[in-house]
């Protein structure tokens, strides 16, 4: 099984590090990854993305030609990457700061979190990353909750415990949220 | 131990030269190489090694050539810009047969060029001015970033000839899987014969990168060319997939071309189609032998390659007498994806 998804936002959001997450989620789980950064001009301001594959086998390519899910972090991602969406994929959307979404007559699943909010009643806005993280691993199932767990613990480090458990509890809502 | 680690392309490079036994490392940061540069600036004091960020390529590679000439195992690495500025250095480095590692992640165009994936630095890579020719390895994927500097110094200092890892910007900037492990012991090479060690009680080594006398020039040119047939004889390197019930169609492409042609190739086995991939991991000495026998009863041979056709006129000139099309023709400024691949083929069967 291999799962693909290109996630968008902007400089700032933490659109590498969620990217970067999954992936190394699925090395602690034993499995095959690549993340492929956008880079260029694009890394200085507007938008960041980049486009993870996570597989039981040897990834082919890291820059597939289409993606099964699509995660939009803010307004301009959303109009950028929307067309990458598939037919019966998954677009996760910040909805707390993306607010033009076109529900109507889609032939995919649109599934809205306001990854901002739900991180701010938690006390960290900066963990929105990971509430959209927790919304795209409940819906797919692409990596593990613990596998993540582990990816943020030895990521942050022991220094930072504080840092690590308000990750692991945006991730959680996130999962919660879409539940 | 043998471990698994999601590593950038490019910081698999700096810990595969590491694990190599890289201990000078001398450069200039470029857009898409800088990562190795700022990771070998991390991990280099670790391992009781030297890293200077030089003020220019040109002072990098002059550095370079000066811990080379010591035996030591040195490495450098640059984008196309600064490869050219490289030139001078590497000119020495084979008028010297000194070994180095030089990499080379390519971006697109002439003069300062594009940050667009590119292919078209095959030729300055293969060849150097006055009939010198440079190992060239093409890597695929992260694994090959992190494995390939070992098997460039075993080359390097073999053949005391510059060793130059040529890899795109998608695998240098992608993230994957990498196996390491931490108690390699790479090999350790007699250099005693050779290297400028400080002549106290031996005869002192002359090294000379000037032939003004007409015998030495005529012997060194003969020794160099000679060098080069050995080469060809001996290290030749590539993978053939899926080409061993005489595919139809045999398409040959190194680095992320080869990883996305992989990719066409497989999902077209899974429709029936009779299809393979050749994969060059020699570019300079080309693997001659193992594509001939990849293609002896291909009825069509497709070069796929982000260039104008570097490659594909390479193998013309050592001989390759099936007929060869070169797609898509020139560098465009994305990677050409599966389904593209896919299609290119379709219109051989």
């Amino acid at each position: 099984m291999e799962y693909k998804v290109l996630i968008g936002g902007s400089g700032g959001q933490g659109v590498m590090l969620l990217g970067t997450m999954l992936a190394i989620a699925a090395i602690n789980e034993e499995r095959e990854a690549t993340c492929l950064p956008a880079y260029g001009p694009e890394m200085r301001g507007g938008t960041a993305n980049c486009t993870v594959i996570v597989s039981d086998e040897p990834v082919l390519t890291p820059s597939p030609d289409a993606v099964d899910a699509v995660i939009v972090m803010n307004e301009p991602s959303y109009s950028k990457f929307v067309g990458d969406v598939p037919e019966n994929g998954i677009l996760i959307v910040n909805s707390s700061i993306t607010n033009n979404v076109v529900e109507e007559g889609v032939n995919y699943e649109i599934v809205k979190v306001p990854c901002n909010d739900i991180a701010a009643e938690l006390g960290n806005v900066r963990a929105a990353n990971m509430v959209a993280a927790g919304a795209y691993i409940q819906k797919t199932g692409a990596v593990s909750l613990e596998a993540c767990e582990k990816t943020l613990t030895d990521y942050f480090g022991a220094k930072k415990p504080g840092v690590v458990k308000s990750n692991i509890d945006a991730l959680k809502a996130g999962m919660d949220y879409v539940k | 131990m043998k471990y698994t680690k999601l590593l950038k392309g490019n910081h698999a490079l700096a810990e595969g030269g590491i694990a190599a036994g890289c201990r000078y490392f001398f450069g200039y940061p470029i857009t898409p190489q800088s990562e190795f540069l700022e990771h070998m600036a991390e991990i280099m004091p670790e391992a009781n090694g030297e890293f200077v960020q030089a003020e220019s390529e040109v002072a990098a590679i002059n550095m370079v050539i000066g811990a080379a000439s010591c035996g030591a195992k040195v490495m450098t690495g640059t984008s196309g810009p600064g490869f050219d500025l490289f030139h001078e250095g590497i000119g020495n480095l084979h008028a010297h047969d000194f070994p180095v590692v030089i990499v080379d992640i390519m971006r697109g165009g002439p003069g300062n060029g594009s940050l667009h994936p590119s292919q078209q630095d095959y030729d300055v890579c293969i060849k150097s001015r006055g009939d010198m020719k440079n190992i060239v390895l093409a890597p695929w994927n992260h694994q090959d970033m992190y494995d390939l500097p070992n098997l460039a110094f075993e080359l390097a200092f073999k053949y005391r000839n510059p060793v130059v890892i040529m890899a795109d910007n998608v695998i240098g900037q992608s993230y994957g899987n990498v196996v390491m492990d931490d108690e390699f012991k790479p090999t350790e090479f007699d250099t005693s014969s050779w290297a400028m060690s400080g002549a106290k009680g031996r005869e002192r080594h002359l090294s000379i990168a000037h032939f003004p006398d007409p015998n030495v020039a005529n012997e060194m040119q003969h020794y160099k060319q000679g060098k080069y047939a050995e080469m060809a004889k001996n290290e030749q390197r590539s993978e053939s997939y899926y080409c061993d019930d005489d595919p139809e169609v045999v398409v040959v492409a190194y680095g992320i071309m080869a990883r996305n042609s992989y990719a066409a190739v497989k999902a077209l086995r899974e429709q029936g189609y009779k299809v393979g991939l050749f994969r060059p991991v020699t570019l300079f000495p080309y693997p001659m032998d193992a594509l001939n026998e990849a293609t002896k009863n291909a009825k069509h041979v497709l070069v796929a390659e982000m260039s104008a056709g570097q490659m594909c006129a390479d193998i013309k000139g050592r001989g390759f007498d099936k007929d060869v099309v070169l797609k898509p023709g020139f560098c465009p400024s994305s990677v050409p994806g599966t389904g593209e691949i896919e299609a290119w083929i379709k219109e051989l069967l």
